[in-house]
């Protein structure tokens, strides 16, 4: 192996809080040799994210590097004096960050903030500056003519392009991507790292990735450094660390992860041969003004969508941002009301129901959310949130209540003594439990889970979704899942429709569709998820 | 752009009438007689006929709403009628007062833009905690200083213990000195807050973070980066300290003993003289509007985002006509 183009040797980082010093970055050792990729796999607050931003000391205010070195290009950039530390960021290391929305300047347009790196190292006069900035930009995959725009006016995947741009412009020996792709389409997600791939294969830079997806590190990286609590607990190749892992942590996160586990399947085999359907939806249509400001008209945000749930199955619904889904969803239970189209509920029509017959239907419907630290009011103990459906119907009196309470923790696996705590004293996966309780307490037929396991480590991802397979042999509920990620809806879903720009591109049983997908966007959703790749490699 | 320069002119007009109305039934509420003002304080001989023919020929014995349609008229033929005390046109006091109140006005602003951004950007760029704790106090200190306080020590220091510059008067650049200084006291000190406050936020963004992983030094993530976003509150909030600062010069030019729109308003509102009063008014809410204008106008350029920001531009136009009113 040729000597490392960056050395980290026994690392420690610490942020100071309120509450006591909480040591993040626990000794941890790694290189990257030139031309390497690198993926530095983890759950959040593994310290991962930390370790990377330490590389070029951009670590938030509360954070400081106690002991360790850093060297890269012949000085420890742990303790070089700030201005030579500038002279390495941007030049030396580029730095690809986390979320694409808001990391570029509002109010500057995307050319001048890649060619700001150029004058800032004294690469280029102004004129050369602009035109090596528009290079960049095209070299990222962007057309002609985005210089000039402002972020706003971009996507998600083109602003992460800009910054992508902005990272290479000075061609630095070293890239740290932050999950770079986190925030984008699975689609996305794989262009851009294909291009990523593509660029710093040319140049010979070396990639320091950091990732929460196994399937991507799998995908991209030569080697993977697998973190835990601060520490590295395994490194190796792909082949070595995803077929052969030795660590019992590895081994968990390999086990737990959707996309590499193509044959677990959690689908809850169904009793009866048919049944009838407890949700139909008829020819849909949703339609939304436009500002006038964007030329007015409007905007078909759901375009004749039909699709029906069998009662005690799961109907998974996918689509990427913008395909209309969510619409969908609240259009199937009434929390919007839809443009025409019928929506029947066990053969009943709703459509237009009102008043009594709508809170009626509440009823026999309920909600899990994507996000469980926005969805359970702080303020409350857990057994006031999950009994709060009860007390809004009426149902039982207090002891009656306190009971249920207790029988519905224990449904989905939480110690009773949850009871009392408020949602701040729980963990994420705890809480979509809760969210999960609220949602069944009041027995209801079908309950719709939007993206309910997006925001969770995939460790917790399991088991939530372990859960609520479980739930649904036991109590015989149906589940309307949606989800970007076909990967987890493969795992758990009976039936799958597939959304794209408003209209159902396709749907089925979900092993027929994803085995012998009809549609080309199936396809491409499916070529997309991380993990692919790599399972070729891998033995079983 | 044209249709947004046409609400924002619409809408400032709008503005100018209803202060020149609220102001023209309030002060008509008031508990006192125009024509014995008129009239002097010895109008004890003045007969009842004598009284009526006066307020005849003034159209204070006509309704209300014909004395109020026919005054908005003359207005807006640039009439604002006479002084009760002097018989002077209200139109020519004004405009006499008008440029030394102006003078110490704009000087006291650019002083209060320049010293309250300078101390923010210095109090968000400095490294000791203990300096950037001891110049972030300093803005709430300056809105508590009460400015006829802080005028008379600049007085005593730089007039008559060191001889700098003149204690009263209007004459030459050194007068405006001292004035301006008391007016960009308040205002700069509100100025360096927000923009301050403003800026601590703005610097915990994530393209901040890029800036900085370009390898930008710090003072060009702050000139270049940070502060530009950070200056939209601040520049909104400056176009209603315009009426602060109007409000300011009467304190101001009366310790000064200077001549202007501020000891005009005081004499006035001392003399009940309600003509002028009303002109005040109707100046001062123009000076306002035309300020907030500017402010509409300028907002676009800095921040390319407006398309999404006519809601809030709206909010924000409201709450200048609200505070409008308060200044009339």
């Amino acid at each position: 192996m040729t000597s490392p183009l960056l050395h980290v040797d026994d690392l420690h980082v610490t942020y100071s809080g309120p509450r006591g010093d909480v040591h993040a970055v626990r000794g941890v050792s790694l290189d990257v040799a030139p031309g390497e990729t690198v993926a530095l796999v983890g759950e959040s607050g593994s310290g991962k994210s930390t370790t990377a931003h330490a590389v070029v000391r951009l670590l938030a205010p509360t954070a400081r590097i106690t002991s360790g070195h850093v060297r890269f290009d012949g000085t420890d950039l742990a303790t070089v004096p700030a201005r030579r530390l500038r002279a390495v960021r941007g030049y030396g290391i580029g730095l690809v960050p986390q979320d694409p929305t808001v990391s570029l300047n509002p109010v500057t347009p995307v050319g001048k903030q890649v060619a700001e790196v150029l004058r800032i190292h004294g690469l280029a006069d102004r004129r050369s500056a602009g035109t090596r900035a528009e290079e960049a930009l095209a070299q990222a995959g962007l057309p002609d003519g985005v210089a000039h725009l402002y972020p706003h006016e971009l996507s998600g995947g083109m602003r992460q392009r800009v910054l992508i741009a902005v990272a290479l412009v000075a061609r630095p020996a070293l890239l740290i991507a932050d999950e770079p792709t986190s925030a984008l389409d699975v689609t996305v997600q794989r262009q851009i790292l294909d291009h990523l791939d593509t660029l710093t294969a040319s140049t010979g830079t070396g990639v320091l990735l950091v990732t929460h997806d196994l399937g991507v590190a799998a995908d991209r990286a030569d080697r993977i450094a697998v973190m835990s609590q601060g520490r590295i607990v395994e490194v190796g190749t792909p082949a070595q660390v995803l077929g052969a892992p030795q660590n019992a942590y590895t081994k968990a996160l390999i086990e737990a992860a959707p996309s590499l586990n193509t044959r677990r399947s959690l689908v809850v085999p169904s009793t009866e041969a048919t049944s009838s359907p407890v949700l139909e939806v008829r020819d849909l249509v949703k339609e939304f003004p436009r500002p006038r400001a964007a030329g007015g008209g409007v905007l078909r945000a759901v375009d004749g969508v039909s699709f029906a749930l069998e009662r005690g199955k799961t109907l998974g619904i996918v689509g990427e941002s913008g395909s209309g889904k969510t619409t969908t969803v609240r259009l199937a239970v009434r929390l919007a009301d839809p443009t025409s189209g019928t929506v029947l509920l066990d053969g009943e029509d709703v459509t237009r129901a009102s008043g009594e017959r709508l809170r009626a239907l509440r009823r026999r419907v309920q909600l899990v959310h994507q996000n469980p630290y926005a969805s359970l009011d702080p303020r409350l103990s857990v057994e006031r949130i999950v009994t709060q459906p009860l007390r809004a119907f009426g149902v039982g009196d207090r002891a009656s209540r306190r009971a249920r309470a207790a029988e519905l923790v224990d449904h989905v696996a939480l110690p009773a003594g949850t009871l009392a705590r408020r949602p701040a004293e729980l963990s994420g996966g705890q809480r979509q439990r809760v969210a999960i309780a609220r949602a069944l307490a009041l027995e209801p037929e079908l309950v719709v889970l939007d993206e309910p396991v997006s925001a969770l480590d995939v460790r917790v991802q399991a088991q939530v979704l372990e859960l609520l397979a479980r739930l649904q042999a036991e109590l015989g509920v149906s589940y309307l899942f949606i989800s970007h990620d076909l990967a987890v809806v493969r795992q758990i879903a009976h039936d799958v429709v597939v959304m794209q720009d408003g209209r159902v591109v396709e749907k089925g049983p979900t092993d027929r569709v994803l085995a012998e997908p009809e549609h080309p966007y199936t396809r491409e959703l499916l070529g997309a998820i991380p993990g692919t790749r790599a399972e070729a490699g891998v033995p079983a | 752009m044209l249709r947004y320069v046409a609400g924002r002119l619409v809408q400032a007009v709008g503005v100018l009438w209803a202060a020149y109305t609220v102001s023209f039934f309030v002060l008509w509420a008031l508990p006192s007689d125009p024509v014995s003002l008129l009239l002097g304080t010895d109008s004890s001989d003045v007969t009842p006929e004598q009284l009526a023919a006066v307020r005849h020929e003034y159209g204070y014995d006509r309704p209300l709403v014909v004395q109020y349609v026919h005054q908005l008229g003359n207005v807006l033929h640039g009439d604002l009628g006479r002084s009760v005390s002097t018989r002077e046109p209200v139109s020519s006091l004004i405009g006499d007062a008008l440029g030394p109140t102006v003078q110490i006005a704009l000087a006291g602003l650019l002083l209060a833009v320049v010293l309250g951004g300078g101390l923010a950007v210095l109090a968000t760029l400095v490294r000791r905690r203990s300096l950037q704790a001891l110049l972030l106090s300093l803005p709430p200190l300056g809105v508590a200083i009460p400015g006829f306080w802080f005028g008379l020590v600049l007085l005593q220091w730089f007039s008559f213990r060191l001889p700098v510059f003149p204690a009263i008067g209007d004459q030459g650049f050194a007068s405006i000195v001292l004035p301006a200084v008391t007016l960009a006291l308040p205002t700069g000190a509100v100025i360096a807050q927000l923009l301050s406050k403003s800026l601590v936020v703005t610097l915990r963004e994530p393209y901040v973070a890029t800036a900085r992983a370009k390898g930008a030094s710090p003072v060009r993530v702050h000139l270049r980066h940070a502060l530009r976003n950070a200056a939209l509150p601040a520049l909104t909030a400056t176009g209603l300290l315009v009426g602060g600062l109007l409000g300011g010069t009467v304190v101001t030019e009366t310790v000064f003993s200077r001549p202007g729109l501020g000891r005009l308003t005081a004499t006035a509102v001392q003399a009940q003289d309600i003509p002028v009063v009303q002109g005040v008014v109707l100046v001062g809410a123009l000076v306002f509007v035309l300020a907030n204008l500017l402010v509409d106008l300028v907002y676009p350029l800095l921040d390319p985002r407006l398309e999404r920001r006519r809601r809030s531009a709206g909010t924000r136009a409201a709450a200048t006509r609200v505070d409008a009113v308060a200044v009339a």
